[in-house]
């Protein structure tokens, strides 16, 4: 299992799981870390797998991530690529 | 019959049952096919190449490119989300609002890269209400295969037709074919929403969670936006016009494409390019060289006249047999190649003697594609939902959709059998 840090000053990120997926609530503090989390969403909504992350934005200003099970790893991965995280290690 | 001809004969059945056991992929039997027609000298090179409809190729190349590029601008993704929220989170109204936006953008875009662009959607509004996609994702799939039938552009059984008979242009196919799809479609979802009205119940706090989505945020390029809807319109007023300016539907289509692309900029080219269907175009190309040799060999001549023989050269009889022979071979098998035969047929029907062949075409057309709503290897788009279904841990079994799918068939059928009667011979 991976376990990540992120920089409390430009990001917020909670986790809440279900059976199949689980969902990250997201909440950017500067404009530079939207602009990160943005290369994330793009990096997915590219792919060519249709469910394996699902990004939305929500009135209030944050974002959710509702990652598939079988993703998690390769989100933290790629939310670390482009230095949404500060630290990635298995635990 | 000719030793030529028997050879068409077993090569296209050793194709068609290769085809329809799925062990080996679609693309790669086919043209297989279409090449031992040409070794076997069925037909010669230049015959085949002749008999490649390049009308179609070029308008599912031209539209897959259109797709590909609007596609980017996160648009799908806006008119989902705010469905759901014009229908307040409600899961009855949802289902309605999806199955309508999924089957008139399943008229004017291939029914595959719709049901693409709205399944990953669906899951997620399903997530946020904590209900079972599945009511939502088999009334998709029946919308956009519904849908489809609307308009020349909207299923490959359509494309071909369109293609083979000049005077069926797109405004033909809307004025004679979306009628009697409203009306199919108004019944099918009445009566989705009766079979599945005990699972679509949510809590008022989690249809809250809906109303809180932003949809405004999903438009990533609101200048790629401007310019590939204008297009997109543009686009569509050239079918309907492509008759009166005596263009081919593939000329539209591509040059809509090229339009998109020289005003957007060479950046989206690759990728538009690279998402291009090409396992289709190639499936399509072997079909035509396969079915050649049987046109070639007189093998279709002498079954049209089996068929006249059959129906006594009666339209009426002739057009519903074609209609419930297609609908029921579309459900277990490709309509593709199906009409792919079928076309030829009806033609050699027009020269032994039918002389109204419209009701023909269009039963054709209503069979084809709406048969495709019957079983789950009905049509490509029943294949590429349950396989997305399956990835998120919901599991579409043959069995428990041919249970809510085969009877909406059916009456979609009925519904059709009538319109055609009605309309073609009584009024």
């Amino acid at each position: 299992m991976l376990q990540y840090t992120f920089d409390e000053k430009m990001i917020s990120i909670q986790e809440r799981a279900s059976q199949q997926d689980t969902t990250y609530v997201i909440e950017v503090k500067s404009e530079e870390m939207r602009a990160r989390l943005k290369q994330v969403r793009q990096f997915f909504d590219e792919n060519r797998d249709y469910t394996d992350v699902m990004f939305y934005s929500r009135e209030d200003g944050t974002y959710e991530a509702i990652v598939r099970e079988d993703m998690k790893n390769a989100f933290l991965i790629h939310a670390f690529r482009f230095q949404c995280l500060t630290s990635l290690r298995w635990a | 019959m000719t030793n030529q001809a028997l050879f068409a004969i077993g090569i296209f059945l050793v194709t068609y049952a290769f085809i329809i056991s799925e062990k080996l992929h679609r693309t790669i039997v086919a043209m297989c096919g279409g090449i031992l027609m040409v070794l076997f000298g069925i037909v010669s090179q230049e015959q085949a190449i002749h008999h490649i409809d390049f009308n179609t190729l070029g308008l599912l190349i031209g539209m897959m490119i259109l797709v590909t590029v609007t596609a980017k601008t996160g648009v799908f993704k806006y008119v989902a989300i705010r469905a759901a929220k014009l229908a307040k989170g409600k899961p009855v109204r949802i289902l309605v609002y999806l199955s309508i936006i999924t089957a008139v953008a399943s008229a004017f875009l291939d029914n595959v890269t719709t049901v693409l662009l709205i399944v990953p959607v669906t899951f997620s509004i399903a997530r946020q209400l904590e209900l079972n996609p599945i009511p939502f994702l088999i009334s998709e799939i029946i919308a956009s295969n519904a849908g489809g039938t609307a308009t020349l552009i909207g299923d490959p059984p359509n494309i071909m037709i369109g293609s083979s008979v000049p005077e069926l242009d797109f405004m033909a196919f809307l004025v004679n074919l979306s009628p009697v799809i409203v009306i199919i479609m108004a019944l099918t979802i009445l009566c989705l929403v009766f079979i599945y009205r005990k699972q679509l119940h949510t809590s008022p706090e989690l249809s809250a969670r809906i109303m809180q989505l932003n949809e405004r945020d999903e438009i990533t390029d609101s200048v790629l936006l401007k310019k590939s809807l204008t297009v997109m319109a543009l686009t569509i007023v050239g079918f309907m016009l492509h008759g009166a300016l005596h263009l081919e539907s593939a000329t539209i289509a591509l040059t809509g494409a090229f339009l998109l692309l020289l005003i957007t900029g060479e950046h989206y080219l690759e990728e538009a390019i690279s998402k291009v269907e090409w396992n289709t175009i190639f499936f399509f190309i072997g079909l035509f060289v396969l079915v050649s040799g049987l046109v070639e060999t007189g093998v279709i001549a002498k079954l049209a006249s089996q068929a006249i023989q059959l129906t006594g050269g009666d339209s009426l009889k002739t057009s519903l047999l074609i209609l419930w022979m297609s609908a029921i071979a579309s459900a277990f098998v490709d309509n593709i190649p199906f009409v792919a035969t079928m076309i030829p047929m009806i033609k050699e029907m027009g020269a032994l003697g039918i002389t109204n062949l419209e009701p023909l075409w269009w039963s054709l057309a209503l069979g084809a594609c709406l048969g495709g709503n019957g079983t789950l290897i009905g049509a490509s788009a029943n294949v590429i939902v349950a396989g997305l279904a399956a990835k998120e841990g919901h599991h579409i079994g043959f069995v428990s959709f041919m249970k809510v799918a085969f009877p909406l068939m059916i009456m979609s059928i009925v519904v059709s059998h009538l319109y055609v009667y009605l309309r073609y011979f009584i009024w």
